[in-house]
């Protein structure tokens, strides 16, 4: 299979059709990479998870059926769960280090990005970028996000138009 | 440009050496998938051998068992339903007959060793079913083997045992 071929099928998958792995890494990796970052807010962090995620993606693809789902919402499926997990120890952590002080990166969210906006994902919570991440940045449908996030269609769009709305609130705030 | 397009244009891209760590530092095989080749050794193995085990059921060899006729009431006696051929008379010639009124038992055994484990179940079972009898239960063992309990009439038993040797 080609990598044209098998690119065709991740986004709208043909029943049956399977695409080689190496080729699940290189056009997903940029939209894994983003979903971890947007719902992390940290880079380094989102860097080790996408990792984790691909590794761990790697060792399950034989249970990868590309029937039942594109391999973009399947791999954020697996990248939610590690991050759950990093979220669990990165609380844990920071329990445990009472001089922990939130650092803010220049360009955390995206190079270039305008700092008023920048600031304003800041201030959203992780569900509220996970949503934007996943609908906006990677392009996944409503079901399809519904499905990563857990939740209905109804409350997916919900949280999104909520996200948006507060996000376009704060950098209005910021301009005016 | 809209707050969504601005998120859009600027999303972060996986760095290179990201990319190359996820491309090149790619785990070794999960074990599950390490054990393929073994079991596929091992149903090589289970190829490399074939155990037929050949059961006659008769009335008229003596060499076995004897078994009472109230137990004869309770098994079909395939033997009956079976027309010798008159070679199949001359072999059982050589047998001793039974006493009469009593029903015999006569067990055979025969392994052979085969390439195409699956042909050669198929083969001892049609062999059985042309000489009058069937296959009464069929095992594959992940040892490497396939056990078939042949019910045949008494007759034909010789026959069917050159028949499965070759």
């Amino acid at each position: 299979m080609d990598v044209n071929a098998a690119s065709s099928t991740l986004g709208l998958p043909r029943a049956g059709e399977r695409p080689a792995f190496d080729d699940v890494v290189a056009e997903q990796l940029d939209g894994v990479y983003r979903y971890l970052v947007y719902l992390t807010g940290d880079r380094s962090a989102a860097e080790d998870l996408a990792a984790e995620t691909f590794e761990k993606a790697f060792r399950s693809w034989r249970r990868f059926d590309p029937r039942r789902g594109a391999a973009r919402t399947w791999l954020c499926s697996i990248a939610r769960g590690v991050a759950v997990d990093w979220f669990r120890a990165e609380t844990r952590r920071r329990r445990r280090e009472d001089t922990y002080a939130r650092e803010h990166v220049a360009g955390e969210f995206g190079d270039g990005l305008p700092g008023p906006l920048e600031a304003a994902l800041r201030e959203l919570s992780p569900a509220e970028r996970e949503v934007i991440a996943l609908r906006i940045l990677l392009d996944l449908d409503g079901p399809s996000a519904a499905r990563v996030l857990g939740i209905s269609t109804t409350a997916c769009s919900t949280r999104l138009s909520r996200a948006l709305k507060r996000l376009e609130e704060m950098t209005d705030d910021v301009d005016g | 440009m809209s707050t969504v397009d601005l998120l859009r244009a600027h999303a972060p891209v996986a760095p290179d050496a990201l990319r190359e760590r996820v491309l090149t530092a790619r785990p070794a095989r999960p074990s599950r998938r390490r054990l393929r080749p073994v079991l596929v050794l091992a149903a090589a193995a289970v190829l490399a051998v074939a155990a037929a085990v050949v059961h006659g059921f008769t009335t008229s060899s003596p060499r076995e068992r004897s078994v009472s006729e109230g137990a004869a009431t309770t098994t079909p006696s395939l033997s009956i339903a079976a027309a010798p051929t008159a070679d199949s008379a001359k072999r059982a010639a050589a047998v001793p007959s039974a006493a009469a009124g009593r029903l015999q038992h006569t067990d055979a055994s025969l392994t052979v060793r085969v390439d195409d484990l699956g042909a050669m179940t198929t083969r001892a079972t049609q062999i059985a079913t042309s000489l009058g009898g069937y296959a009464q239960s069929v095992r594959y063992r992940r040892n490497g083997a396939s056990y078939l309990e042949l019910r045949l009439p008494a007759q034909n038993i010789e026959r069917a045992l050159a028949r499965l040797a070759t």
